[in-house]
């Protein structure tokens, strides 16, 4: 019986190193390999991102390092902005997770901003109204991101230590009419069809 | 002389076997997985893009795009949708093209749906994407 058990634990102890070994195998040589050294000559646009060196604003949590470290390894000075925003720098480019939302990193932007959105159904059915998250990371000197809507209506979402978080309910991508940035220098507006598409030219499945 | 030395490690051999019966799986579930196929190239046409071939359950996705220039633009999106093909959540667009934009992630939950990734037709290369999920089941 003494055997059977010491058997049993070798067993346990074998079987998990093999899978943990084979798993770390799958995660190494199974992921997509496109991902490419850095394009030299790309501007180093967290420059422009107070939201790095301002020590009033604390360090993301564990959770959303892993966030980062998954997109990129590497990634630094993880800030946590909301409790659902996160920035961070990598290789001059200002990274950042949305939960829900997107996250990635991007030295592009449109006017000192990086502008993203989801729509998404109030609850899960197809007759539900849709909700649309608008978010995204804006440089110093923006202070405001103002949403034209086709009834007429305008939606000012601020600006907070460089990141900018809204939810407008019973909202579509098609009503966005506008999009203006507020910044120290004055306004600018962006155009919303290089954002957002038209729902009737999605895909089909 | 086989048989006696499995029948000898049975206990072993069974309970690492079983070990591996529960961890694989669990794990496995928890890896991104490949949605249509690795590298394709989304520029063939307008709103050309790769979908799950039946409704799944994922909690994210995410888009690797082959770094190229010059970059297009905002040309990529996401999106879950119904059975019946009508939309549950949609991503704006994203520019995903430099290495620093690859890959670039969705972080939404999607329930029993199909998981799209596709792209407008603006991109001046035709660069291969690999679209994938992160799912339980």
């Amino acid at each position: 019986m003494k055997t059977h058990s010491r058997q049993v634990l070798l067993g346990v102890v074998a079987g998990a190193a093999a899978s943990i070994a084979a798993i770390i195998a799958a995660a190494a040589f199974g992921g997509t390999s496109q991902t490419a050294v850095s394009a030299p000559g790309q501007p180093d646009v967290t420059t422009h991102f107070s939201v790095f060196s301002d020590q009033a604003v604390p360090a993301a949590p564990a959770s959303v390092v892993a966030q980062f470290e998954e997109i990129h390894p590497g990634i630094s000075s993880a800030r946590q902005v909301r409790s659902n925003a996160s920035v961070a720098s990598y290789d001059g480019a200002v990274c950042a997770v949305f939960e829900p939302g997107s996250g990635g990193c991007t030295a592009q932007l449109d006017h000192g901003v990086w502008l993203m959105g989801d729509m998404i159904r109030a609850y899960d059915s197809e007759q539900a109204p849709f909700n649309l998250n608008l978010y995204g990371v804006a440089e110093d000197g923006i202070s405001l991101i103002s949403i034209s809507l086709a009834d007429g209506s305008i939606r000012a979402i601020p600006v907070v230590h460089n990141v900018f978080w809204a939810t407008l309910t019973n909202t579509t991508f098609n009503q966005i009419e506008g999009i203006t940035v507020t910044s120290v220098s004055g306004q600018v507006s962006l155009d919303p069809a290089n954002y957002f598409p038209v729902e009737a030219a999605l895909a089909s499945p | 002389m086989v048989t006696r030395f499995l029948r000898r490690r049975v206990w072993l051999l069974g309970a690492a076997v079983a070990t591996a019966a529960v961890i694989v799986p669990v794990a496995w579930a928890a890896t991104w997985v490949n949605v249509g196929s690795a590298d394709i190239h989304l520029n063939e046409q307008p709103y050309k893009d790769v979908s799950t071939d039946a409704p799944r359950d994922q909690y994210q996705m995410r888009l690797y795009v082959t770094t190229h220039s010059p970059c297009g633009g905002n040309n990529f999106w996401m999106t879950y949708l119904y059975p019946d093909g009508t939309t549950y959540a949609s991503s704006s667009f994203r520019e995903i093209c430099t290495a620093a934009e690859t890959p670039s992630v969705w972080n939404v939950n999607s329930g029993n749906k199909y998981a799209i990734c596709g792209e407008l037709n603006n991109e001046p290369t035709d660069p291969g994407s690999t679209c994938q999920r992160q799912s339980t089941t």
